[in-house]
């Protein structure tokens, strides 16, 4: 179901063993202490939980369509380090593709009517994202695609998003909108350019760290 | 050994405060996860065949009042998603009013010393008037037969094309919508909105079964007969002559026009998984939604017929 990429762990086993010597070297006496240091990376590890059905595959809709997927995104089994934040981005997948006119509007309504763009195809598709029941943003899935990376956490830079424990569940609601106009003279609806059209778009989901910070001896040592 | 000389360590206290940046300037972590979605649309296809050996389009000349013509079209899903229903309308009109050409004489077509009681002057309506369209359902559905189910009888032609093309705008479009509404069977009559939106008799099958309007799955098949007759009517007083029929008016006079037949999507539904994958094409891991082959898969039947 998800697919799993795990950061590796470099742990870091540090065993400084410094030498303190005390005195000169024309000293008989002298003494040596030890300390013992360690430092250990943290793991910061995104998962989809097992809710998750963002991963669709959806043919033959019809205008008017509709479904409701579900995001969930957890912390891996490892993890111990807080997310900041989580930076969407979603690109279409290349060589899915392909303009068609199935019902030859070209020449049954006239020339550039059955044309349209992969963009014009995802805007026919209205997304509303929302959490424990509220929207948090709604849209067309062309205004998804190609899109910077986005945050999701709604959270700034010093504030965890996702702290370890926590998981995050999002309701993405998506419809084949229905829109009936017809084009002018004719009895054809401007949708029927869309029809047989498919496109597949990779959204990838990029958790990032907090911000470094002093951290004191002791804190979360083992 | 007496000078003891105590050697001052240099007490180094070795509490080192090391600053440990988890991530910090040495390294950034980060972890990325990443999903595929695909979205397909399905295509709407209707196609028109001849039923057997008949031509599937009226090319009627010479007629006579009196004479009609049957035609059978046969009405096929040639795309992956159901049609709820066909609707039949009419566009394109050209008429030839013999021997005039706006209301003037055409002397080019009708030499001058015809005999005025055999042509004169009229409009296209006027001349679609004198016909009536009978619409029926005859077809089979596949596996079976099916009763002849008379759709429409004997509507004026001239009333029909009022109501269902886009090109007539007149002041009497709603009066003529009404007029047809009222004399089509049962439901199969579609307004759409009001006289300024698309009208047109539905001409698939509307019972309320897996077989309604004309679907992929099952595999369906509607035959509709059209009969065009022209009435023969008995008024008489044509050029104010009360011996002679006022159908005389229309002879030589020829109009055609476009039959079209408009195939219509059931509503949108709830996609869920039990509506991907019955195994009609592919086992379901592509995704397609197969219960949009069906009847009734958006709305319930015929919602929006009055």
């Amino acid at each position: 179901m998800s697919m799993k990429k795990k950061m590796g762990t470099s742990i870091l086993a540090g065993a400084l063993g410094l030498s303190l010597i005390g005195g000169g070297t024309w000293a008989a006496f002298n003494d040596v202490e030890d300390t013992q240091n360690t430092l250990a990376n943290g793991v910061l590890d995104l998962e989809f939980g097992e809710k998750n059905t963002i991963d669709f595959e959806i043919r033959n809709l019809k205008p008017g369509d509709h479904f409701t997927k579900t995001l969930h995104l957890v912390h891996g089994d490892t993890a111990t380090l807080d997310i900041n934040q989580i930076l969407v981005s979603t690109n279409s997948v290349e060589g899915v593709w392909e303009d068609k006119d199935v019902l030859n509007l070209n020449s049954e309504v006239g020339a550039g009517s059955g044309d349209n763009s992969e963009s014009d195809f995802l805007s026919q598709f209205k997304v509303v994202v929302s959490a424990d029941g509220s929207q948090v943003w709604s849209g067309h899935l062309n205004q998804l695609v190609g899109l910077n990376p986005v945050d999701i956490t709604g959270t700034n830079d010093t504030t965890a998003g996702l702290p370890v424990g926590e998981e995050m569940e999002y309701e993405v609601y998506i419809e084949f909108e229905e829109n009936d106009d017809r084009f002018p003279n004719s009895r054809y609806f401007e949708q029927n350019k869309y029809q047989g059209e498919e496109s597949k778009f990779e959204m990838s989901f990029e958790a990032t760290q907090m911000p470094g910070e002093e951290r004191f001896n002791g804190d979360d040592a083992e | 050994m007496s000078i003891k000389k105590k050697m001052t360590m240099g007490a180094l206290s070795a509490t080192m405060g090391l600053s440990l940046l988890a991530g910090g300037t040495f390294a950034l972590v980060n972890d990325i996860e990443t999903t595929e979605a695909a979205l397909g649309a399905g295509t709407l296809d209707l196609e028109l065949r001849p039923d057997g050996e008949t031509q599937h389009n009226f090319k009627l000349g010479n007629l006579k009042p009196g004479d009609f013509s049957k035609v059978r079209v046969d009405l096929q899903n040639h795309g992956t998603l159901a049609i709820k229903d066909v609707l039949l309308g009419m566009d394109n009109l050209n008429f030839d009013d013999w021997g005039f050409e706006n209301n003037e004489r055409y002397y080019e077509e009708v030499p001058e010393g015809t005999d005025r009681d055999v042509f004169g002057p009229n409009t296209a309506l006027e001349y679609l008037d004198q016909f009536a369209i009978t619409a029926a359902v005859v077809g089979y559905e596949e596996g079976g037969t099916y009763d002849k189910n008379i759709i429409a009888e004997d509507i004026s032609l001239a009333d029909f094309y009022k109501a269902t093309s886009l090109e007539y705008t007149g002041a009497d479009k709603q009066d003529a919508i009404d007029t047809v509404a009222a004399s089509v069977n049962g439901l199969s009559y579609v307004k759409d909105g009001d006289a300024n939106g698309v009208n047109g008799m539905n001409v698939s099958t509307i019972d309320e079964n897996e077989w309604y309007g004309v679907t992929v799955n099952p595999n369906d098949h509607d035959v509709l007969e059209l009969t065009i007759e022209y009435i023969s009517s008995e008024e008489k007083g044509h050029n104010e002559n009360s011996d002679l029929y006022l159908q005389n008016k229309f002879n030589g006079d020829s109009a055609d026009f476009d039959l079209v037949f408009e195939a219509r999507q059931w509503g949108g539904q709830e996609v869920t998984e039990d509506d991907i994958g019955d195994g009609k094409k592919g086992s379901g891991e592509d995704g397609y939604v197969e219960t949009n082959e069906r009847a009734n898969n958006g709305d319930s039947y015929g919602p929006d017929y009055q």
